[in-house]
């Protein structure tokens, strides 16, 4: 690190701290805060954080507890038993394989995510690049359409025989076909493209709140540009591609999708095939399923930890100062049409590609490569079978009710609990963010079972209503929410709030009037993440709904169980419409309230 | 209290919470039948008293019936029953298979069963048996059924799925199709042909067919299956498995719905099964009463009407009805046809198969 913070204080106390050998006097003063806010139970600080705690203590612990329930109970039902492990990774099952197979699309899917995340966002936020319209379009298509159709859009384009790229570029301009998109690099590209969204969300955010003096004194002193990127720019963004890299990591070594549809056809099998396999019988062996799931939270404690180990110094990272700034554009001068022209490149393939083939097959009655027949029998049939859907507008508004409600919740509780991780010293505070985090190896079943587990016995009027969609929600999307909150909050120096107090700010103020604002950027990008992701959860969704109770999940998993792909994918495009509409007016809203707009650069 | 103590003693306490709350998924029996029956008003009733008296009673119950299903076709059922009997509306909740089972078992595990009829397919309804949720039809209805559809224990076939072998048109020409399921082990189809990932069932009836119906040996049967499985790709759900075999991604699909092949037929799709490659597998899809209706009128009278009236709905959908006769049926297996109905060995072991199957594509030994 050769970064040089702006000189503010000498304080530390970032995850890492807590084993330092002395602490530096100011440094427990956040502590003792909370020690006192929490000793007056009844105020409205000590509620809110106490009760921020406590209830994503009491989310994250109940499909835990059911899973270590189930998988670690002997066969007779008294004792502890590790019998499931063997199970699960003994015999013929080749895991290791698998899980190295599943380790190296995790890790090749994160790595190209993160780099085209990080990359688009330092064009959109720091440049004076061209098209910036476009980024917002590239950076949420791929996150709205549901991750089957994605793939089989990917199909359609990379198949080695008949797929399109194949077939009408490849083939008449080169004669050869060169892509293959059933291989472990197919995977990849398509789960990477799929992710990149996530690394751009949290990267924009972070750029937004850095302060670029840091890179000015560096340009000044005589580094040239690409120094100054590799020394400055991407040693400070630390946090948040940390946290890009670790959601993104686990998400693929947790996804079925990509590698259900792609690498199966070539024998490619991964970690989560065994899952798969696991919950399809009957009866379930719910204790191999969980050993699986304990092994994918193994690997994911242990990137936690490296995470907050890479953080330790987090003062390094604290860019959001008492003093003011203003992030001016890079010039690109003569590069600018040959980046806008990359732009316009990424755009073609991320969205334009896969959205095409999905509205050309949604204008089909079954799908075929397309030809002059094909062409001139397109039909709007299935727009019509789905504005006639009876369900449609049910599903539409309980979709938006929950995603919504989980989106709100979840960063509300993530950034009081990120405060609590990050800026206080109390003890436990890193078992409360692992603890956080563990929802996403939760496999969805398991997660419906031990939250319909919970409520069919909880006398409150829960289960069978919306409330326990919102819950499972909630649950299932507090990672990413911990993740986008924290890596905001680690931009921040406690200055700030430090001055607000000798000002004698209350910590509600405080958090309510300097803290939220500044974190607005990466809080909101997490509320559109959880949204747009919310609107396809399917796999708890699927046991917990009622009728009655729809979502727009259930619609499109019923279309896709039909067999009617062609009908899918117009609501597919529908989607994409919608959520992208939605998505506008939620960033408009937000541009209201202080958050910078630099598309209108 | 230290805020240090707080996430372990969250953990602790959602531990003890679900430990104390009883093993959540393993139980033994998740319910036990109930001492009355409450279809017990209505079982000797025939005929127009019978629909009379249950028609009263369902809009006494509140004029709703709540159905479990994993019929995708569901509501063409729901909407000529409504039609049917104006005033009694069916809410249902569509989900898989496994889900459907799942939801039921939890339910009645917690005491708090919330259907009263479900529409499934045979394992699940066979699992749901075993624990003693179902109450078998009586009616006569009964009358109309092909003998397979019935005397199944709690729960009655309503219509069948045929397994089928299918192909796009474009790739395997006239006169050319496959006709035995052996010649699939020859090289010439290598990366032609496609299974799904989760057809175990399929694999063990097949596997039980060549055994016991061709006199094959295990070991033979084993050895063919190695040599197809060479051939195949693996796709992964039967909408994807169809709708690229319509799109030519591969030339035949060893197992697909009957069904499925014929709704991309009618839409001018390049596909086919017929001459049908024997044999068509046929697998029983049901319907039960709840031993513990919320609505038991209500329900008694979805069954009557399903296993009666709504069998046209059935085949329209081009599904095969579990009626004898439906007016203006055809039955899209053509005369003739080899059919093998789902292997009593599938029935109970299926770990077994599941297990089995799997090592299968993966192309290792099975266990044990």
């Amino acid at each position: 690190m050769t970064v040089v913070p702006a000189p503010t204080t000498s304080r530390d106390d970032g995850p890492g701290s807590g084993h330092g050998v002395a602490p530096p006097p100011r440094g427990a003063a956040a502590g003792a805060r909370l020690l006192r806010l929490l000793r007056r139970p009844l105020s409205l600080q000590g509620l809110l954080v106490g009760g921020a705690v406590v209830v994503v203590g009491y989310l994250a612990v109940v499909p835990l507890g059911y899973l270590i329930h189930d998988t670690f109970l002997s066969a007779d039902g008294r004792g502890v038993s590790f019998a499931a492990f063997s199970r699960a990774y003994g015999g013929n099952s080749q895991s290791g394989e698998m899980l190295l197979n599943s380790l190296w699309f995790a890790l090749g899917s994160a790595a190209l995510a993160l780099v085209l995340g990080t990359s688009l966002a330092y064009i959109q936020v720091r440049t004076d690049t061209p098209f910036k319209g476009l980024f917002f379009a590239a950076s949420l298509v791929p996150l709205i359409v549901p991750g089957i159709l994605y793939a089989t859009s990917w199909i359609f384009l990379g198949d080695p025989s008949s797929g399109i790229l194949n077939s009408l570029v490849f083939k008449p301009l080169f004669g050869s076909s060169p892509v293959n998109i059933y291989s472990v690099w197919g995977m990849i590209w398509v789960q990477g493209l799929h992710l990149a969204p996530v690394a751009f969300l949290l990267m924009v955010a972070a750029f937004r709140a850095m302060d670029p003096s840091l890179e000015e004194s560096a340009a000044m002193s005589g580094a040239s540009r690409l120094t100054v990127l590799r020394r400055v720019t991407v040693p400070l963004l630390r946090p948040a591609m940390i946290s890009g890299a670790l959601l993104m990591f686990v998400q693929s070594l947790e996804s079925f999708e990509v590698p259900g549809l792609l690498g199966l056809q070539n024998g490619i099998y991964v970690f989560t095939s065994r899952i798969y396999f696991v919950l399809r019988a009957y009866p379930i062996d719910y204790g191999a399923a969980g050993a699986y799931a304990i092994g994918l939270l193994l690997i994911a404690a242990a990137g936690v930890l490296f995470s907050s180990w890479l953080q330790r110094s987090s003062r390094n990272f604290q860019t959001v100062t008492g003093k003011a700034f203003r992030p001016r554009p890079v010039e690109l001068g003569r590069a600018r049409p040959f980046v806008g022209a990359g732009v316009i490149l990424y755009f073609l393939i991320t969205v334009v590609l896969p959205v095409a083939v999905l509205v050309y097959a949604s204008l089909l009655k079954y799908y075929a490569a397309p030809s002059s027949k094909t062409l001139s029998q397109m039909t709007f049939a299935n727009y019509r079978t789905v504005w006639h859907q009876p369900l449609a507008f049910t599903a539409l508004k309980n979709s938006l009710i929950v995603g919504i409600g989980a989106a709100t919740a979840v960063m509300v509780l993530t950034s009081i609990v990120s405060w609590v991780v990050l800026r206080t010293r109390a003890r436990g505070r890193r078992l409360l963010d692992l603890l956080a985090f563990t929802p996403i190896v939760i496999p969805g079943l398991v997660l419906g079972l031990a939250l319909s587990f919970v409520y069919l016995r909880t006398p409150l009027p829960i289960y069978g209503t919306l409330l326990i969609l919102l819950i499972s929600y909630c649950t299932r999307y507090l990672p990413y929410g911990m993740r986008y909150a924290s890596s905001a909050m680690a931009q921040m120096s406690p200055e700030l709030e430090e001055s607000a107090a000798v000002n004698g700010a209350s910590w509600f103020q405080t958090f309510r009037r300097v803290l939220l604002p500044l974190m607005s950027g990466g809080i909101l990008a997490g509320w559109v993440y959880i949204l747009v992701v919310s609107f396809r959860e399917l796999s708890s969704t699927i046991l917990l709904y009622s009728p009655g109770k729809e979502v727009l999940s259930v619609l499109i998993w019923e279309q896709f169980e039909n067999g009617q792909f062609t009908t899918l994918a117009a609501l597919g495009v529908c989607m994409v419409v919608l959520l992208f509409l939605l998505v506008s007016v939620a960033y408009r809203f937000g541009a209201r309230f202080g958050l910078q707009n630099d598309s209108a650069n | 209290m230290r805020q240090g103590a707080l996430p372990a003693g969250l953990l602790a306490g959602g531990l003890l919470l679900t430990a104390c709350g009883g093993s959540p998924t393993t139980a033994g029996t998740a319910g036990s039948a109930p001492d009355k029956n409450p279809y017990a008003a209505y079982e000797s009733l025939t005929g127009q008293d019978r629909t009379d008296k249950l028609l009263a009673d369902a809009k006494k119950e509140g004029g709703t019936l709540d159905l479990y299903t994993s019929n995708t076709d569901i509501q063409d059922l729901v909407d000529g029953f409504e039609k049917a009997y104006p005033g009694i509306k069916v809410q249902a909740f569509r989900a898989n298979s496994e889900t459907v089972l799942q939801r039921a078992l939890q339910e009645n595990q917690a005491n708090k069963p919330q259907n009263d009829v479900i529409d499934t397919n045979d394992l699940e309804l066979r699992a749901l048996d075993s624990q003693h949720l179902l109450h078998a039809y009586q009616g006569s209805a009964l009358d109309g059924l092909k003998d397979a559809a019935k005397g199944l224990g709690g729960w009655t076939a309503e219509r069948f799925n045929a397994f089928v072998v299918g192909w796009n048109t474009n790739q395997v020409k006239k006169g050319q199709e496959p006709k035995d399921f052996a010649d699939f082990a020859d090289p010439k189809w290598k990366g032609k042909l496609s299974v799904e990932v989760g057809d175990w069932d399929w694999y063990a009836s097949m596997h039980t067919y060549l055994t016991d119906e061709k006199g094959m040996s295990a070991a033979d049967v084993d050895a063919l299956f190695a040599k197809i499985a060479r051939n195949v790709k693996v796709t992964k759900g039967h909408t994807v498995q169809g709708e690229l075999l319509s799109a030519g991604q591969f030339a035949v699909a060893l197992s697909v719905y009957s069904h499925t092949v014929d709704k991309a037929a009618k839409k001018g799709a390049p596909v086919a099964w017929r001459p049908a490659v024997g044999p068509v597998i046929l697998r029983p899809n049901g319907i039960a009463l709840m031993a513990r209706p919320r609505h038991p009128a209500a329900a008694l009278l979805w069954t009557d009407w399903v296993l009666t009236a709504g069998q046209k709905v059935i085949a329209e959908s081009l599904r095969i009805p579990a009626a004898k006769s439906v007016p203006g049926f055809k039955d899209p297996i053509p005369p003739g046809t080899t059919t093998y109905a789902l292997s009593k060995s599938a029935e109970t072991d299926t770990k077994k198969w599941n297990a089995a199957y799997d090592a299968l594509l993966r192309g290792v030994p099975a266990a044990g």
